[in-house]
């Protein structure tokens, strides 16, 4: 890899880590369509490449939720088998399947996505939290927050889907793991945002292995972008107060849409 | 819970400066894409690992739904680790 693709990468990872965390969604459904729109690489170099990334992201990510008790281990450990086995077939779909209708699926999803992330605000204040035997000490609200998990074969039914989309796509998933928690299972929002993140990374981490496995990865390129997504994250942090996050959402949903789009159409001609 | 965000943290930290150091070294030396393997290899065990530990501690208190579902995770890695490996 030369110097000015690396330092592409890079700089395109502090804008993708940035909008990441004042939206709070996921880095992967911009990383894939950045690294095939905009530098050409090979769609499934770049699901794979990506994928290792969001190990890195995950890790840091679920290190400080740790911290802030704010993971539910064994709504994590219910849910990560069916999450698990749904990266594998994923994956193993992913390098199975001709990379035209893997370019034309992956468009579908980000389309998919772009609609997700702009109706999940709306979703989201239908979630019922019914109090029960778990809690959280939630710290805006300085007080601790009791919930009780409900139709859990159903939640792990779904999260099956949620790796399955992690593992062919090279995303991190919680763009469905989380709406599964929140609205299926009764779980509050802080709580499966904290739970996903570390679920993500065990995800990416089996999906992962089948792609190196095959040599499908640019380790190059892994480490540009996770080099550029930890500080592009950490201003995003900074800048939260100052941007609107529903204002970022709506760009970052019309970013996914077009490049759904453009990946749909390209995997046509 | 310290003892997780740490071997997370450290982890993936370690992972990434073995990438970087096989970067540096490959623009001195050629085939060196051992170390890069090495480094993306990290990255993938630091999750496995923390479970790991996250297993042991269940077992240790007794958490029996934890430790059901964590053997579970490590098995299936465990498969397709397996799987990868026959099919390279």
């Amino acid at each position: 890899m030369d110097m000015l693709s690396f330092m592409l990468l890079f700089l395109g990872a502090i804008g993708i880590g940035f909008v990441s965390s004042i939206g709070g969604i996921g880095g992967g459904s911009l990383m894939v369509p950045y690294m095939i729109l905009v530098l050409g690489y090979d769609a499934r170099t770049a699901i794979a490449s990506s994928l290792v990334t969001i190990i890195t992201t995950s890790c840091s990510a679920a290190s400080v939720y740790f911290k802030k008790r704010l993971i539910n281990l064994d709504v994590a450990l219910i849910l990560t088998p069916s999450t698990v086995f749904g990266a594998i077939l994923g994956s193993n779909l992913n390098l199975s399947l001709p990379i035209t209708m893997v370019k034309a699926l992956l468009g579908a999803t980000l389309i998919f996505i772009s609609f997700l992330t702009l109706a999940k605000p709306l979703l989201f204040r239908k979630a019922i939290v019914e109090g029960g035997n778990l809690k959280y000490y939630d710290e805006s609200l300085n007080r601790y927050v009791s919930y009780r998990l409900k139709n859990i074969p159903l939640g792990v039914l779904l999260s099956i889907l949620g790796g399955f989309t992690s593992g062919m796509f090279g995303i991190g998933g919680g763009v469905i793991k989380v709406p599964v928690m929140v609205l299926v299972m009764g779980i509050p929002i802080k709580v499966a945002v904290a739970t996903s993140s570390y679920m993500i990374g065990l995800t990416a981490a089996t999906g992962s292995i089948t792609y190196l496995a095959k040599g499908a990865v640019s380790i190059e390129s892994v480490a540009a972008l996770a080099l550029g997504i930890i500080p592009g994250a950490t201003l995003g942090a900074k800048a939260m107060g100052k941007l609107n996050p529903r204002v970022v959402q709506l760009i970052f949903s019309m970013i996914i849409l077009y490049s759904g789009l453009r990946i749909l159409i390209s995997s046509m001609v | 819970m310290g003892i997780e965000a740490r071997m997370l943290r450290y982890g993936a930290l370690a992972g990434l400066l073995i990438i970087i150091i096989g970067i540096a070294l490959k623009t001195v030396f050629k085939n060196l894409s051992l170390i890069l393997m090495l480094g993306a290899l990290t990255l993938v065990i630091t999750p496995t690992i923390t479970l790991s530990y996250i297993v042991f501690n269940a077992l240790k208190h007794r958490l029996k739904l934890r430790f059901i579902g964590g053997v579970l995770t490590i098995l299936i890695i465990l498969i397709s680790i397996i799987l990868a490996l026959f099919h390279s």
